[in-house]
């Protein structure tokens, strides 16, 4: 009897945790009618974590000028967890409609604006349509409220039956050896259940396999499949090697079990695989807001900024280099565990040496920011390592001190001519998303954590003239590409190109020169030809574009990736 | 594949365990060859040929030994020198050029070998059946599979423990599973585990960041923390490692010999030797020591089989001058042990005093050994152990980082637990009887097996910092 009960639950338990194999969901559906004028991306999903597929899977590039009927289906979606509508890439601000918002051929009734999230623009419900007003050259919208949808399934019957029988089979065996250890030998049940749980705990993280594309907070591709035999029928002597890699990172749990991790580790000795959190002053410092060179690399790396700016001169265009300082040298942490003071006060001997030169125009202003930082201003975010807008200004004012040398008649702006804001927002980075936090989440630390530590107000600036600043979109993907042209500036055309720490600075070059062209130089998902690592990639916009000045904005801990500038060619 | 791997433990280990346990006994051997065809082949498939080959070899040179009785003794040498050649050319051979070519003058260029994973355990447990084919210990497997399964047995193929075919001959034939075999098994595996991740990965972060810089870049108490970390990070590595795999090899139904008995405890570096790393001492003293003449012979000629003994133990862990000289340095330490007599005087009852010197003695000089043992030069270990006792000139505007760099908490705490679990304190807590007791323990093994696994989980995190620059 007890056997049988044993062999039934168990039967039940490997049919119920086989369902997604035997129970077929029929893919997913989403139709929308929308109007609007230009053209623009949409991506539609369902998901409640936003996926950024680089693939551009699921983008349309969609003429709005005529109301046009637009289909989006999820093979490996069964059941939605939000709808989320993604417009990108806009050619102009003029509002949108959409209406007939259909799921698996069930039409939505839009007619409460709560059930709506907007980001980044505004949004209207009428007469059954929502209107969204766009603030930017993207907007989302997201259904808040749970989906009511007609979910159609069907049986593979043939696998439910093999299934089942093997369950059955399985269990037998497995409850005979559970009735032989527990009648015949009679041991404790502490054991037995201790050995119950180790059993059941080693099935657990291949029960579910994550099959996305991405993992949001590691900001990269999960590993693919690779099969034993390829297509081609081509052995892969790197099988096992790629199962580790499409394992580690699809695994059940798995992002539980690095949060856990990862706010232990926090909780215990308040650091974190990246990052080092100092109690006295709430702020993160990630590992590499500390690193240095030593000043033989930094002078082996800097061969190949003087070999750009030859380059620079042989087409008459002046190269101005911004150093981002490191944030542990700008805010001292109180962690001291690094002291690499001598390779720093080592760089910058060696900056100064260049500075007193003047050949290779090098911008570094950390003794202004260290000094603006010790009264107690925040000159770079608390959570993670880019500078905030305060940070980026005295950069700004510092380059614009070495530019005005040459360039007399370019203005540098002032803290008059902008509006200053407070707001809890963390900018700098890539697919943030302006929460704060999420940083952290790349850092490995628990988002909650950094949630409950970092409530800070950030000052912000706004320039007063800001609505008459043109902004285009120059690069799709991932290169942040943009022309401004501001009328009111100097006449000038200028590159400004950049790591993240350069996306502050566009909230102040632009209005100090009319033509600028901005350049993001570290992207993620483009192809190695396309990224901005070898000068012949530059090569390519310097031509086009054909700048006076180009303003080199790179940061002080991966100066070793300029060693690819000409090194690759 | 490695022990403390996601893939391993869950995935390899559970779907091996499931086909053990619901097929019929015939199959078991079937299962558990493949099971360690594939565990082996599953970084570098090319490998699994060179142990193949190894396994024919020895199956019908043993063959051979057992047919052949007059001429076995060609045959033996003939067998051993073929495994050494294995040994040698994919282990020691561009160590070889290359003092060949310092010591010569000569510029012969080294070739591009990768050393096959295990081949020195693999190598050592052939040649341990063939020998023991050889003096009649055992008879020569008919079965070419059942020499192949202990071999290549998954659970000690990489690291050991080092098994003699006459240990295991008759549990390869049949073996007994039984619950309490599985139940001490399973706890094994997960203390080993937790040895290797919680202890020796934290441990050896430490050491990482300190043998990393020039010895010159640390102080003197931060040379000592290197020496401290590397010595635990290798104790409950290599411990760890032979815990799991005696833990599964008691769940298949095995009983491999313990490798490790509580080194540190040991009062001699002599009685050290009979604790720590048991499996390859045992081997070198049948299949070396004893056949060189052991004990019973002069005293001179004991103490230089000792040294022949020992300069082998520095060469099989490695093909450096680190591992030779640490291999001598061990030899020089059990020789003068062995002229004054320090068996003798173990044996008597002394003052706390005297036993808490002797233990000092024991892990001093295993704490130094360790420096030359993780060096990567000579130079290297020299600079290090003149800095740890103050002949290094040191100059700390020099120092890249200060003392909190390397000692954080999550360290304290693991040192504190590593020299807790060195003793044989908690030696005997998988065995206790009593009700309350048994919760505890397995409610605190279902703990560390828990933290363990989000440790391994958490090497898998890997977040991509493309905006770095």
């Amino acid at each position: 009897m007890k056997r049988n009960i044993i062999t039934i639950t168990i039967t039940l338990i490997i049919i119920i945790v086989t369902c997604r194999y035997w129970i077929i969901f029929n893919p997913m559906s989403v139709d929308f009618d929308i109007l609007g004028k230009g053209k623009c991306n949409i991506d539609v999903q369902l998901k409640k974590e936003t996926s950024y597929n680089f693939n551009d899977i699921t983008k349309i590039y969609f003429n709005l000028n005529t109301s046009k009927h637009v289909r989006f289906d999820f093979e490996d979606i069964k059941i939605p967890e939000c709808l989320k509508i993604i417009i990108t890439e806009l050619e102009t601000n003029n509002p949108i409609e959409i209406k007939n918002i259909t799921l698996n051929s069930k039409k939505y009734k839009v007619n409460e604006l709560k059930n709506f999230y907007p980001k980044k623009g505004r949004i209207a419900v009428k007469n059954n349509s929502v209107i969204i007003y766009p603030e930017d050259n993207a907007v989302n919208i997201e259904y808040n409220k749970n989906l009511k949808t007609s979910i159609s399934a069907k049986i593979n019957f043939k696998l439910f039956i093999i299934i089942s029988i093997l369950a059955f089979l399985l269990s037998c065996k497995l409850s005979k050896y559970v009735v032989y250890f527990s009648i015949i030998e009679k041991k404790s049940r502490i054991d037995y259940i201790f050995l119950a749980i180790f059993f059941v705990f080693l099935f657990v993280p291949m029960s579910y396999i994550n099959e996305g594309e991405i993992a949001k907070k590691e900001n990269r591709f999960l590993a693919k499949w690779q099969p034993l035999i390829n297509k081609e029928g081509k052995f892969n002597y790197k099988f096992g090697k790629d199962f580790n890699n499409w394992f580690n990172d699809r695994f059940c749990l798995r992002q539980n079990f690095v949060n856990c991790r990862n706010s232990l580790t926090f909780l215990i000795a308040n650091k974190c695989e990246k990052g080092f959190f100092d109690k006295d002053t709430q702020t993160i410092y990630p590992v590499w807001s500390f690193g240095h060179y030593d000043i033989t690399t930094v002078k082996t790396n800097f061969k190949a900024l003087f070999h750009f700016n030859e380059y620079c001169k042989a087409h008459n265009i002046k190269l101005y280099v911004l150093i981002a300082p490191n944030k542990a040298d700008v805010h001292t942490t109180k962690c001291n565990f690094v002291k690499d003071n001598n390779k720093h006060i080592d760089f910058l001997d060696y900056i100064h040496s260049l500075q007193e030169k003047d050949d290779l125009k090098i911008i570094y202003p950390f003794e202004r920011m260290k000094k603006i930082a010790d009264i107690g201003f925040l000159l770079y975010f608390k959570t993670e390592h880019h500078w905030t807008d305060d940070g980026a200004f005295i950069a700004y004012q510092e380059l614009m001190k070495v530019i005005n040398k040459d360039f007399p008649d370019v203005k540098t702006l002032t803290i008059n001519d902008y509006d200053i804001f407070y707001n809890k927002k963390v900018r700098g980075d890539f697919l943030r998303d302006f929460n704060y936090g999420q940083d952290c989440g790349k850092m490995g630390i628990y988002d909650n954590i950094c949630r409950i530590y970092h409530k800070e107000d950030y000052r912000y600036y706004r320039h007063k003239d800001f609505n008459n600043l043109n902004e285009t979109i120059i690069f799709k993907k991932y290169h942040f590409g943009k022309m401004y042209s501001y009328d009111k500036a100097a006449d000038y055309r200028v590159i400004l190109l950049g790591t993240s720490q350069s996306e502050n600075l566009t909230e102040f070059i632009p209005f100090s020169f009319k033509n600028v062209k901005r350049i993001r130089n570290n992207s993620v998902g483009v192809k190695e030809d396309e990224e901005f690592k070898i000068i012949k990639r530059y090569e390519k916009e310097i031509l086009d574009y054909k700048p006076d000045i180009i303003i080199f904005c790179i940061t002080l801990n991966n100066i070793e990736r300029l060693r690819k500038l000409f090194e690759m060619e | 594949m490695l022990f403390s791997s996601m893939t391993f433990i869950y995935f390899f280990l559970p779907i091996v365990i499931l086909l053990y346990f619901t097929t019929k006994k015939e199959l078991h051997n079937t299962i558990l060859l493949i099971a360690s065809m594939i565990f082996y082949a599953w970084d570098e498939p090319k490998y699994l040929v060179i142990m193949l080959l190894s396994i024919f070899i020895n199956y019908f040179g043993a063959i051979l030994i057992d047919k052949y009785k007059t001429q076995k003794k060609q045959i033996l040498f003939w067998i051993i020198l073929t495994n050494l050649l294995f040994l040698i050319y994919f282990k020691y051979f561009n160590f070889i050029i290359e003092n060949c070519n310092n010591l010569f003058h000569s510029n012969i260029s080294a070739l591009d070998i990768v050393m096959p994973i295990g081949i020195s355990f693999y190598i050592f447990q052939a040649l341990s059946y063939v020998i023991d084919v050889y003096r009649g210990e055992c008879k020569a497997q008919k079965d070419i599979y059942k020499l192949a399964l202990y071999i290549c047995l998954f659970p000690q193929l990489i690291s050991g423990p080092i098994i003699k075919y006459h240990d295991v001959a008759e549990a390869i034939d049949s073996r007994e599973i039984n619950f309490e075999k599985v139940k001490i098994g399973v706890k094994r595996f997960i203390i080993g585990l937790s040895k290797k991740v919680l202890i020796a990965n934290t441990m050896g972060a430490v050491a990482d960041k300190i043998f990393v810089q020039d010895p010159s870049s640390f102080s003197h108490a931060v040379a000592w923390i290197g020496s401290v970390a590397y010595t635990i990070q290798l104790y409950f590595d290599f411990s760890g490692y032979s815990d799991m795999a005696v833990g599964l090899g008691l769940i298949f139904g095995f009983k491999f010999m313990e490798n490790f008995n509580y080194p540190f405890v040991a009062k001699s570096v002599t009685e050290f030797w009979r604790r720590w790393h048991i499996s390859l001492s045992t081997w070198f003293k049948q299949y070396v020591y004893i056949p060189l003449g052991g004990s019973r012979c002069s005293k001179l000629k004991k103490l230089r089989n000792l040294g022949i003994v020992f300069l082998l133990t520095g060469i099989w862990h490695g093909a450096e001058w680190t591992f030779v000289v640490w291999g001598i340095y061990h030899g020089f330490f059990i020789i003068m042990e062995n002229i004054f007599n320090i068996k003798e005087f173990e044996k008597k009852p002394h003052k706390w005093y005297v036993n808490a010197i002797m233990h000092f003695y024991c892990v001093f000089e295993f704490l130094i050994s360790c420096v030359i043992f993780r060096a990567d030069n000579m130079k290297y270990a020299w600079d290090y152990l003149m800095n740890m006792f103050g002949f290094l000139h040191l100059n700390s505007e020099n120092f890249n980082y200060s003392f909190g760099y390397y000692f954080d908490k999550i360290v304290f705490i693991t040192f504190i637990v590593a020299v807790l679990c060195s003793t044989p304190l908690f030696k005997n807590m998988i065995y206790v009887q009593n009700k309350n007791a048994k919760v505890f323990v397995n409610l605190w093994l279902l703990v560390i097996f828990y933290l363990s696994t989000i440790s391994i989980a958490s090497d898998t995190y890997n977040p991509f910092i493309y905006f770095r620059f």
